[in-house]
């Protein structure tokens, strides 16, 4: 089996996971209100719940979506720091 | 004549035509914000499918499955993008359609106006064209009479004749007109009728507009990941759980998210669970059916959408109802309410009714029908016992709204021993020690609880609470805790309502002082500590008579004998009294430190003031000498040490210049034991003179504080005088002249780069000497001149009383301005009367200065 690896590189996606995650969440954010003036102006309850419904979906999919690319992002670091542990580790230098 | 329906002159409806409901503008925002939303999200995705190009080397099984979930999140934020442009094409569709369909709506209402104006128009013709008629007939009538007259004799009528071809004229045009006005009410009635079609097709169409967007966003719901977790959109998944709920299967609210669910299904299963819960807590047959429901609500307690619409549908009494059945339902036994078993069935009954109350969404008469009138308490007292069970079974107080809190407070502690609300009981005594300190543990109600008043404002409450803590026999802690929540934890995040709570327990106390449980003097020493500063202040303006600025966030209306009298209960009683001198020993060393450190005469007569107050609340209060002197050393004592501890000894070359030893001699004579055991005669000689203490301890701490250079303390003496016996000398300080910037001008000038005792003596008394006359004036004008202590309420020493014939003798002749009486034990009691004049004036030059 052939590995190959750039720690250096790993914990650079790592850490782009991360901000991907977190602007993942920004974006969830910012449906909040379009739910709010979406309801207020529907002009019929049934209407003004299936916005409000679409967004709560939406916002706790991209929730679990912005988990999932975090964990990984750290997921990524881990890697990185194991990969040169071991390499720095696996034959001590005599 | 009717008008069709619709207020006249609404321009949202007329003749049952109405405009859309709905706002076009806010549902495209709200479109421009999907749209938004999404293109960020397609900036994501293709971050995402960008990162792996940052790891091109990366080879191996965990690159190989990182990889994998790239194309996984990136397919995901791509879904995320989809739906969401549809979401905004849906909602730009709909808010384009709403617009057009409201057009047209309002388009139909100004047709229909102006069709019922002409409809009025045309009946108000007809009805002038009949009138026209009647009036024709009529002429007609009289003139074929007077034709048929005349005939009989046999003359010609011409009038008559000519009268009557007028009239079938008149008769003729008028029928022309009512026809003619007929068929424009035909007309205008057609229009109305076709603008009402007009509308309601407008309104037939914004309907299903909406339905159509409706559609969409649920497709939008039900086609996301969350949904395929949870079975389909908020909407579907609600009314599949609805469903089975009321058929019985609370399964489908195991591990529910229900917060997931449109809040209407939320509320509507609230309300079947009420009707559940009610319906099992008194059937014998459905005891397990009903500890199931139990279980399920215990999942739910923190969800407000379910608690408001299990508390709003039953309303307060029923609530009341299913509280006790479900006490009942356990059967206690010769257990009490706190019985382990009723307290778990009843927690998510509480637990919810607590949520509910909290989010400000139950219903406004709840409260009301839950207790029941105030004025048929005296019903109700033997369900109070199990209200307060159930009520503190909820977990937390804080978990209730604090309105309700209050009121529940209310009904168990107060309007029971309302005369008004329950004349024939009296003083109950009940032990609510318990539910007193739960309630503490939510410092809002607790506050609201104490600051309050009895049904007609006669009775604080906190006059209330102490008089039954003061009768009831018990340590009082549960009362502690409530004034301690609602005077001081409440600070925190409600200063006024905790400020009035402070003000009522100082107002009610010392109506109470002979009898004060234990368990009350940790909070009354509390209100103390943090209003010190408050009272600090009414002393102040009482002394000076001036209008001081009131401290930041003061209690407001507190008056000076409202404070004198609370810190006279709290110095009388053993248990508080050492807290109360401590704290107002340190109030009083802080001002006198910052009136040194900041040559402040605000701060050393806030300082001078204070004392006098605790001198004066001392020399009233009911205790015995030695107490007193207690009492008077504490103050004293506390002073110092503050003092000794706020002066920076890292200034004090060698050793600290204001030892114990000095500043407890200055603030033994600020709270001076024998002058109020012996009615202040023993002050009146000595007092000015006695202040040198004072004076040195000021020098010192100017030194320490860098105002002064440390030489000065060689040449003030410990009695305050001044050494001058070298004043034409220059000061050494290891061999070299002293050099200080004695005028503080910021720069060392002139003679200050030599520095004479005399010069050094000059600026020791401009500085010290100010700030020590300042505290002399305001001792002397406080004690003499407006807070002359009245010898004869004074207490006596052991072994008289007032009836003792020897005791006193007012009227003899006073000495030099001198009134003498007689005291104790013929002993001469003199009180200085006229001493006080220059003192006072004094005084007035340093304030005006």
């Amino acid at each position: 089996m052939r590995i190959e690896a750039d720690a250096g590189a790993i914990s650079s996606a790592g850490a782009r996971q991360s901000q991907i995650a977190t602007a993942i969440t920004n974006v969830s954010t910012d449906l909040t209100s379009a739910a709010e003036s979406g309801a207020a102006g529907a002009g019929t309850p049934g209407l003004a719940e299936a916005i409000t419904g679409a967004v709560q979906s939406w916002q706790g999919s991209l929730a679990m979506l912005s988990t999932s690319v975090a964990g990984i992002g750290r997921n990524l670091s881990g890697s990185a720091t194991a990969y040169q542990v071991v390499d720095e580790t696996a034959i001590p230098a005599g | 004549m009717s008008r069709p329906d619709g207020p006249a002159g609404s321009s949202d409806a007329f003749a049952g035509i109405t405009v859309p409901d709905g706002d076009p503008g806010a549902v495209r925002d709200a479109a421009a914000t999907f749209r938004r939303a999404a293109h960020g999200l397609e900036g994501i995705a293709s971050d995402l499918r960008a990162v792996p190009a940052l790891v091109a080397d990366w080879r191996g099984p965990a690159s190989a499955a990182w990889h994998g979930t790239t194309v996984t999140n990136g397919s995901a934020t791509d879904a995320a993008v989809e739906a969401l442009g549809v979401c905004a094409q849906a909602a730009t569709t709909y808010a384009d359609e709403l617009e057009r369909c409201q057009t047209r709506a309002r388009a139909a209402i100004a047709d229909a106006r102006a069709a019922q104006a002409r409809i009025d128009t045309a009946h108000a013709a007809i009805e002038s064209a009949r009138a026209q008629q009647r009036a024709a007939y009529a002429g007609i009538d009289t003139a074929n009479h007077a034709i048929a007259t005349h005939a009989a004799v046999g003359t010609p009528a011409p009038q008559a004749q000519q009268a009557l071809a007028s009239a079938q004229g008149e008769l003729h045009r008028a029928q022309s007109a009512e026809s003619s006005a007929d068929g424009q009410l035909g007309q205008a009635e057609a229009d109305l009728a076709a603008a009402q079609r007009q509308g309601a097709q407008a309104e037939s169409d914004a309907i299903a507009a909406a339905r159509s967007a409706a559609g969409a966003f649920q497709g939008v719901a039900g086609g996301s990941p969350i949904a395929a977790v949870f079975g389909g959109s908020p909407a579907a998944v609600g009314d599949q759980i609805l469903a089975r709920v009321r058929a019985g299967d609370l399964s489908a609210l195991a591990g529910g998210p229900l917060n997931y669910l449109p809040t209407r299904i939320q509320r509507a299963i609230g309300a079947e669970l009420a009707d559940q819960a009610v319906a099992l807590s008194t059937d014998p047959d459905g005891h397990d059916r009903f500890m199931a429901l139990t279980r399920t609500l215990g999942e739910h307690t923190g969800d407000a959408d379910l608690a408001n619409g299990f508390y709003d549908h039953l309303g307060g009494e029923e609530a009341n109802q299913l509280a006790h059945s479900i006490g009942l339902f356990q059967t206690p036994g010769g257990h009490g309410w706190d019985y382990g078993p009723v307290q778990d069935t009843w927690h998510p009954y509480a637990a919810l009714l607590a949520t509910a109350t909290r989010s400000g969404e139950l219903r406004a008469d709840f409260a009301d029908g839950f207790f029941g009138p105030a004025d048929e308490v005296g019903d109700r007292l033997g369900q109070h016992p199990w209200m307060t069970a159930f009520v503190m079974s909820a977990g937390a107080a804080s978990r209730y709204g604090s309105t309700f809190l209050y009121r529940a407070g209310k009904e168990v502690l107060i309007d029971p021993e309302d005369a008004f609300n329950n004349p024939n009981s009296g003083p109950l005594h009940e032990d609510n020690e318990a539910f007193m300190s739960y309630v503490a543990g939510n410092p809002q109600a607790a506050g609201l609880l104490v600051s309050g008043t009895n049904s007609h404002g006669a009775m604080s409450n906190a006059s209330t609470l102490l008089r039954v803590a003061v009768g009831s026999g018990g340590d009082g802690a549960g009362l502690g805790d409530l004034i301690r929540a609602g005077t001081h934890d409440l600070r925190a995040t409600n200063l006024p309502l905790a400020n009035a709570a402070a003000h009522d327990v100082i107002q009610a106390t010392p109506g109470y002082a002979d009898h004060i449980p234990s368990g009350l003097h940790d909070a009354l020493t509390t209100v103390l500590d943090d209003h010190i500063r408050d009272f600090e202040h009414v002393a102040t303006q009482y002394g000076t008579g001036g209008d001081w600025p009131a401290p930041p966030d003061a209690i407001t209306g507190l008056t000076y004998d409202e404070g004198h009298d609370y810190l006279r209960t709290l110095l009388a009683d053993e248990g508080m009294r050492a807290d109360a001198s401590t704290i107002v020993g340190d109030r009083v060393a802080e001002d006198l430190f910052n009136g040194v450190a900041h040559d402040s005469t605000v701060d050393l007569t806030n300082g001078g003031s204070l004392s006098q107050m605790g001198v004066m609340a001392a020399a009233d209060a009911d205790m015995s000498a030695a107490e007193r002197a207690d009492a008077m050393n504490g103050m004293a004592q506390a002073a110092g040490g503050k003092l000794v501890g706020l002066i920076p000894t890292s200034r004090v070359p060698g050793a600290a210049f204001v030892t114990d030893k000095v500043a407890s001699a200055a603030f033994g004579e600020m709270f001076p034991t024998d002058a109020v055991n012996e009615a202040w005669d023993a002050r009146e000689g000595a007092q000015a003179a006695s202040y040198g203490h004072i004076k040195k301890l000021i020098t010192d701490a100017q030194v320490a504080t860098g105002q002064m250079p440390p030489a000065v303390s060689d040449i003030v003496r410990a009695d305050g005088t001044v050494d001058l016996s070298h004043a034409s000398e220059v000061v050494q300080v290891d061999g070299h002249d002293l050099a200080f910037d004695l005028d503080h001008d910021g720069r060392i000038t002139g003679d200050e780069h030599h520095v004479t005792v005399q010069a050094l003596a000059d600026a020791a008394a401009g500085d010290s000497g100010t700030t020590f006359d300042a505290v002399n004036a305001l001792h002397q004008n406080v004690y003499n001149a407006h807070h002359l202590p009245d010898v004869d309420a004074l207490p006596l020493p052991d072994g008289y009383s007032r009836d003792n014939p020897g005791f006193p003798e007012p009227g003899a002749v006073g000495d030099g301005g001198r009134e003498r009486v007689r005291g104790a034990g013929g002993r001469d009691v003199r009180r200085r009367v006229d001493a006080v004049r220059p003192v006072a004036a004094r005084a007035e030059r340093h304030r005006a200065g």
